[in-house]
């Protein structure tokens, strides 16, 4: 799993995440909204999806309904980043399978955590 | 209190008992009379028939040639014409078998009958009544059968005149005897009862005068006895009457004092209740809806007279508020719970109604209760709080949670790997203090809404060299926009009178617009920052070539947390409270803020603020 597209429309977070995987060793995409999201996944299917939910023009929650219509045998994970209190986006991501939410603000640390555990799964 | 009638006795009345009185003695007298003449003429009858039956009789068996007259002889019957004893006697005849007149004798006038003989024995001895022709007299006949040596030689008839009913001279002192009596017996009884009269006679006159003056006071009058007695029992009775009477009266003003003192509280509470600002339901302790003020008309759409008299079903449609006013009628003394319905009437749905129930407790008794006050309150403007405040709170959490975001992955970043290159340091450093500044200007806009709208920002004004002000609002602002490739133009005039402002508020106001002016305006657009002055008022411009507001947008965006829906503004940070704020600032100034856009080509905002020598002429 080397390949993330990171949808998030705040610079500020893409970059910091960005440079953090980057020197992780991870090939990173990034998409500023939902639709060009799913243009970029109409070239390259990512290993793992990262997306914020507010967002201009497709919002994350749109994104992964839409993911879920177009690509029912999807096997790649997506992280959602939610805040605590945001309950009713956290019982949508819940219902979908493969789908794990991050808690904002983010933290690099528990975000490649949570991507070393996924790989070890994976591995196993 | 009807009036009643009394009937008194009048003088005509009085003199008509006395005509009558003296009719029914007349009558009295007569019939005695009548029945005294009577006997007497059937006494008289009766003699006439016993002695004529007699007397024919013993004539008949007389020998026959005694009866007849002869030589020197007159026979017995001629003799009794000269019998002045008998004034009765009016004929006798002696007639053949064949009722042929062989001898009679009459009184003068008295044409004596013809009668034809009995055939049958049985009649030969017998009486009849006869009416003598030419006459109205009328004669009682007795016929008896002349026999000798058993062979019928003829019939011997006698005649009496039948005594007349009537009057006769010789009665007459007799009746006066009877009558002069009576009559003075009468005329006594008059005058006594006259006499007994005049006390009642008086006591009606008298009472006729207190009914007439509609007064009550004690009856004298000149009585003993009896009269004497029902006079006294009759003052007293009076007396309690009167006595009743003004107890009465007096039960009566009080009933009405209390009864306009019951009305006008009544119309008290019934005003009260209609000034209320809730539609209110009285329900009483039968659960029917005894009062309704006219609020209903408003709130419910539905009409006073419809909620008295029709079912609640009728004039509500909400479900959940159609159960709980049933609840509540068909057992309005016990069914209260602390709950309240809301619900949205059907003519207005963006209107939101709080229906709640308090049970109506006497006042003096805690246990009883006289029915239920039902309340709907149009708690639509608490509702929009609530939710504005809401809305508030998560607009405020959300532009919070952004900039600290951001700082967290910052800070942590540095701790890392990617922390320890130069360059990343120098950008996290640029990023963290950027995204504090954006905190900072958060909250200081937060602080200064609501102080405004809190009313307890005071205004520090002072005079104010505004061409300075602008240049060093533009200048900042210039230095600390390094992102965007924009171009920075100011053009103020050369002099400028000052200005009687809260300096610190203006900037920020400006300050603002010129964000935003930046925010929204292309890469390598041009930001203007302008102001003219003319003689009473300096306008202030801030200009950019970007995006553009639409029209339908232009009135929006200076609401508080109002962002456009679209993704051009979207994509740029923000929080909606700039304009928000710069509007209220300039209008605390008496100023007005206003803009002029089109989509695409750019936006200018004006702020147009009264100069001070235009504010001192006003004030002067």
């Amino acid at each position: 799993m080397r390949n993330i597209l990171i949808v998030e429309d705040e610079p500020h977070v893409v970059r910091v995440m960005q440079l953090a995987l980057e020197n992780n060793g991870y090939e990173v995409g990034v998409a500023n909204n939902g639709v060009q999201a799913l243009e970029i996944m109409e070239k390259e299917i990512p290993d793992l999806l990262i997306t914020d939910i507010n967002m201009p023009r497709m919002n994350g929650e749109t994104l992964c309904r839409k993911i879920e219509e177009d690509m029912p045998n999807r096997t790649f994970p997506i992280l959602v980043l939610t805040s605590k209190t945001e309950i009713e986006h956290r019982e949508w991501t819940n219902k979908m399978e493969n789908t794990y939410f991050l808690e904002k603000p983010v933290s690099i640390r528990k975000l490649l955590k949570m991507l070393e555990e996924h790989k070890n799964q994976t591995k196993q | 209190m009807s009036e009643v009638k009394m009937k008194t006795m009048s003088p005509w009345m009085s003199q008509r008992f006395g005509f009558v009185m003296i009719v029914s003695s007349l009558l009295t007298v007569c019939a005695i009379i009548y029945v005294l003449f009577n006997h007497q003429h059937k006494l008289q009858i009766n003699q006439i028939r016993s002695q004529g039956l007699e007397l024919v009789r013993l004539l008949s068996e007389m020998p026959y040639q005694q009866l007849l007259p002869s030589q020197g002889h007159r026979g017995s019957l001629e003799l009794m014409k000269y019998n002045k004893n008998d004034p009765n006697f009016a004929y006798g005849a002696i007639v053949d078998t064949d009722g042929a007149l062989i001898t009679s004798a009459a009184n003068s006038g008295i044409l004596i009958p013809k009668l034809s003989p009995p055939a049958d024995p049985s009649n030969w001895l017998a009486e009849k009544r006869l009416n003598l022709e030419h006459t109205d007299k009328s004669i009682i006949e007795f016929h008896a059968p002349l026999l000798e040596h058993g062979e019928l030689l003829g019939y011997l008839r006698l005649g009496f005149h039948e005594p007349k009913f009537g009057l006769k001279s010789e009665q007459i002192p007799f009746l006066a005897s009877i009558s002069l009596p009576i009559f003075l017996i009468v005329a006594l009884m008059l005058f006594l009862v006259k006499r007994e009269i005049q006390p009642l006679k008086t006591a009606g006159e008298k009472i006729d005068e207190l009914v007439d003056q509609g007064n009550f006071s004690d009856i004298e009058i000149n009585a003993s006895g009896e009269l004497s007695d029902f006079m006294h029992k009759f003052n007293e009775f009076v007396c309690l009457a009167q006595n009743r009477i003004s107890s009465l009266e007096s039960n009566k003003n009080d009933l009405e004092a209390s009864s306009k003192l019951l009305t006008y509280k009544q119309s008290k509470i019934e005003s009260v209740l209609q000034a209320l600002p809730e539609a209110v339901l009285v329900l009483d302790e039968s659960g029917t809806v005894g009062f309704v003020n006219s609020k209903v008309s408003s709130l419910l759409g539905v009409s006073v007279d419809t909620v008295l008299k029709d079912d609640v079903s009728k004039w509500c449609t909400d479900t959940n508020a159609i159960n709980y006013i049933n609840k509540i009628k068909k057992n309005p003394t016990s069914n209260y719970t602390a709950e309240s319905i809301v619900f949205s009437p059907d003519h207005s749905p963006e209107k939101q109604i709080t229906l709640k129930a308090y049970p109506l407790f006497s006042p003096k008794e805690n246990n009883f209760v006289y029915g239920t006050l039902i309340l709907f309150h149009d708690s639509t403007q608490e509702m929009m709080a609530k939710n504005a405040r809401g809305e508030f709170v998560a607009h405020v959490a959300h532009e919070l949670k952004t900039p600290l975001n951001v700082l967290s992955m910052y800070s942590e970043s540095l701790l890392r790997k990617e922390g320890q290159s130069e360059e990343f340091r120098i950008e996290a450093a640029n990023v963290i203090h950027d995204e504090v500044e954006r905190l900072s200007m958060l909250i200081n806009n937060l602080l200064s809404i609501t102080k405004i709208e809190m009313g307890s920002l005071k205004l520090e004004r002072q005079h104010v060299k505004v061409r300075d002000l602008l240049e060093d609002i533009f200048e900042t602002i210039k230095r600390n926009e390094r992102t965007k490739d924009v171009h920075f133009e100011i053009d103020l005039p050369r002099e400028m009178s000052p200005l009687y402002v809260d300096k610190d508020l203006l900037r920020i106001a400006i300050n603002n617009l010129l964000t935003n002016a930046i925010k929204y305006c292309n890469e390598k657009g041009v930001v203007t920052l302008a102001a003219e002055e003319s003689d009473n008022t300096v306008k202030i411009r801030v200009r950019d070539t970007g995006i553009g507001i639409s029209n339908e947008e232009q009135d929006l965006i200076f609401g508080k947390f109002y962002r456009s829906q679209s993704e051009q503004v979207r994509s740029r940070t923000g929080h909606g409270l700039g304009l928000s704020l710069a509007k209220d600032i300039i209008q605390m100034h008496q100023g007005v803020i206003t803009v002029q856009s089109e989509v695409d080509q750019g936006s200018e905002f004006t702020i147009t603020i009264e100069n001070t020598s235009s504010m001192l002429e006003r004030a002067v």
